[in-house]
């Protein structure tokens, strides 16, 4: 009756001023068909002009009928409608703008939480501990739970490529969120999913470039006589049990990083010592920067240090960590030139693949195409040949049989590789991949029969890569040229005898005080 | 008669006058704008204050968050720099958490300010108050928690919600280099 009124009201204004036709009635007709509403006009004046308009619908309302009048009555239907538009459309946008803010609010958290994931990672990771756990423990420490259900957060921590000496880590947190009115309107706002990812670097901080892990050590023969260690004198057995012994001539530099050796102990000042973590006799130097952690055997005058007992902790391999899963052996692809021999020396060139017999005994220069190469039984070369690989990696797999004629040197293991007399070995790890960094990998599982690596007397090579040879022990053997190498060597132990010297020059970036971890996203 | 005629016709003249805002009176056409201006004049600002004070809320929680954020951040930071050796005090670190809170100064409840309280610890060892570098075993980081506290006097007061919210933020920070 709301509009049935205005149109009785339209009316009777009009008429008032005598007149409900023209534009009065025109408008009077839009009402009713806008309204569809009938109208009932009482006035007497105004009737007979508006009856021609009320002749759309009649007018049968029983006015008595005050419930039913009550219930057609629409007047305060806007009130009603308004009221119920804003308590669920401006509810809605109510409900909205709290869900947002407390997303807002809740992805901040979680980018705390990946921040600070990303720093413990990247410290796990130079620390030999789990990425994946060390970001979970720091997510859990600023209030994360971590699981897949409602409310709680995945973490995914994940290396990614290395750059130099610097390593980067990512750690991406996603916590399912509930939200308070979202799950309202669809399942899926409820939870909602927040991401942030964060990623930190650290430095490679393998400071030991020469790292010999063997605690008992290799026995090399003792000096005669007394020897000055500053103003100690000591004498010696005439076995020496030493981790990395530099004997003869020999010399081992390592200018810009340390050298580990984990044992053995011996007696600092007694006299008759059989034992030595790093061990130099005769003119046998070991030369280490001092700046570099651990500082073992470190002797910033240059002069030969006779004799260091590992006075810290050994803190273990430190490339353990970082090393992938072993590769798994293939069929071996050995060209008849490795077997059977072909005189005259050829340039041969050879792609990766699993060799049974790696020999290049007839072979004068041998091109490596990049790749993993694994080597299962025998590996040595010719004392003449000259290797030359770029992005190549060796690995040498467990159990092989030994083959022991182009080495001269074997001590206890079971499984000698060697580089022969003369032999100019030029190898370059690859630098992006599985194998990145690795030059020289022997995959001997056990140190109780440790393989023994043999650089022939002579040779002369240049590794850009690590060896890592956690079992096996490593000797460079008389008159060996300068060998020059890039990287990490991880070995059960070091010997470098006669005139062989051997060279490492990794720089480490990080100085023992700082490891360079940072937040760098 | 004239002056009667007269005054009567003044008299229904009056009376038209009269009828005629009575009429304005009880017109109902445009009754429905007015009643939604009326629903949106009430309702609309009380919506608008309500979410905008929410909004508010959390944005101060948000600051207070990011504050934490920030405080444990420098004192991981000068512990790096001090070469592992020293941690801010508590004061540097609530130096630290507030520059990063400036906004929230305005919300606060007068008298009150952004409280900060650190501690530290091994990782998966209880944190003790204070600044000390705390000494872990071989293989556990230790950490630096910063917790920020704040009572915000939401921007809008109604009746039986209360008159300041406190809200505290955690945040930990393994101490790395």
């Amino acid at each position: 009756m709301l509009c049935g009124h205005a149109v009785r009201i339209r009316c009777a204004r009009h008429s008032r001023r005598g007149s409900c036709t023209g534009g009065s009635n025109r408008f009077l007709a839009l009402r009713r068909s806008r309204f569809k509403v009938d109208g009932q006009v009482r006035q007497s004046g105004t009737e007979a002009r508006c009856s021609r308009n009320t002749k759309l619908g009649e007018m049968k309302l029983n006015e008595s009928a005050g419930l039913f009048r009550l219930a057609k009555d629409e007047r305060g239907q806007a009130t009603i409608f308004m009221a119920l538009c804003m308590s669920t459309v401006l509810l809605g946008f109510f409900a909205l703008a709290m869900d947002a803010g407390m997303l807002y609010r809740q992805k901040r958290l979680v980018q705390t939480a990946a921040d600070a994931g990303a720093l413990a990672a990247a410290a796990g990771e130079s620390s030999g501990a789990s990425i994946s756990t060390s970001a979970q423990t720091a997510a859990t420490q600023n209030g994360l739970t971590v699981g897949a259900g409602r409310g709680q957060a995945t973490v995914a921590a994940s290396l990614l490529a290395q750059n130099g000496n610097t390593g980067y880590v990512q750690v991406a947190v996603t916590e399912h969120t509930p939200t308070l009115f979202l799950g309202a309107f669809s399942a899926r706002f409820n939870p909602l999913d927040i991401s942030a990812v964060a990623q930190a670097s650290y430095t490679i901080t393998n400071s030991a470039c020469f790292t010999a892990l063997s605690q008992t050590g290799a026995a090399v023969a003792g000096v005669s006589g007394a020897e000055t260690n500053g103003s100690t004198s000591m004498t010696w057995g005439t076995t020496v049990m030493s981790d990395i012994a530099v004997t003869g001539n020999g010399q081992l530099l390592s200018p810009s990083c340390g050298v580990q050796a984990c044992g053995p102990a011996s007696e600092a000042n007694g006299n008759g010592d059989t034992a030595a973590a790093l061990f130099a006799a005769g003119s046998g130097l070991i030369n280490a920067s001092s700046n570099a952690a651990p500082s073992w055997g470190t002797d910033n005058s240059g002069s030969t240090v006779k004799a260091v007992t590992s006075t810290q902790a050994c803190s273990g391999d430190p490339m353990a960590s970082q090393m992938p899963s072993a590769p798994t052996p293939g069929t071996c692809i050995d060209p008849s030139w490795m077997s059977q021999g072909t005189a005259g020396g050829n340039a041969e060139t050879i792609s990766s693949g699993t060799y049974c017999n790696f020999n290049t005994a007839n072979v004068s220069t041998l091109t490596m195409n990049p790749g993993l190469y694994v080597v299962t039984k025998t590996f040595s070369t010719n004392s003449a040949s000259k290797i030359v690989g770029n992005g190549v990696t060796f690995y040498l797999a467990n159990g092989a049989i030994a083959n022991a004629s182009n080495y001269t040197y074997v001590s206890g293991g079971a499984t000698p590789y060697g580089v022969g007399n003369g032999t100019t070995m030029n190898i370059s790890a690859p630098t992006t991949g599985t194998y990145a960094g690795i030059a020289l990998w022997d995959g001997n599982s056990s140190n109780s029969t440790p393989d023994t690596v043999t650089w022939g007397g002579g040779s002369s090579s240049t590794f850009s890569g690590a060896i890592y040879a956690p079992n096996s022990n490593l000797v460079f053997n008389n008159g060996s040229g300068t060998s020059t190498i890039s990287s990490s060597v991880v070995a059960n132990t070091i010997s470098v005898t006669g005139g062989a010297k051997i060279q490492n020059n990794f720089t480490s970036t990080g100085a023992a005080a700082s490891g360079g971890v940072n937040l760098v996203e | 008669m004239r002056k009667l005629l007269h005054l009567i016709a003044s008299r229904r003249a009056a009376h038209r006058a009269l009828r005629f805002h009575l009429a304005i009176l009880r017109d109902e056409s445009g009754a429905s704008f007015i009643e939604v201006g009326i629903i949106l004049g009430i309702l609309g600002p009380l919506m608008l204050l309500g979410t905008a004070g929410a909004a508010g809320l959390i944005y101060a929680a948000i600051e207070v968050s990011d504050s934490a954020h920030a405080g444990a951040a420098y004192a991981a930071q000068y512990y790096i720099s001090s070469s592992d050796t020293a941690l801010p005090t508590s004061t540097q670190v609530s130096t630290a958490a507030q520059n990063d809170a400036s906004e929230l100064t305005a919300m606060l409840k007068s008298g009150t300010n952004l409280t900060v309280t650190m501690a530290t610890g091994c990782n998966g060892g209880a944190a003790t108050a204070g600044n000390t570098v705390p000494v872990c075993s071989t293989g556990v980081l230790p950490y630096v928690q910063v917790t920020t506290q704040a009572t915000v006097v939401p921007l809008t007061a109604f009746a039986g919600l209360p008159k300041s919210i406190s809200m505290s933020n955690t945040a930990t920070i393994n101490l790395v280099n």
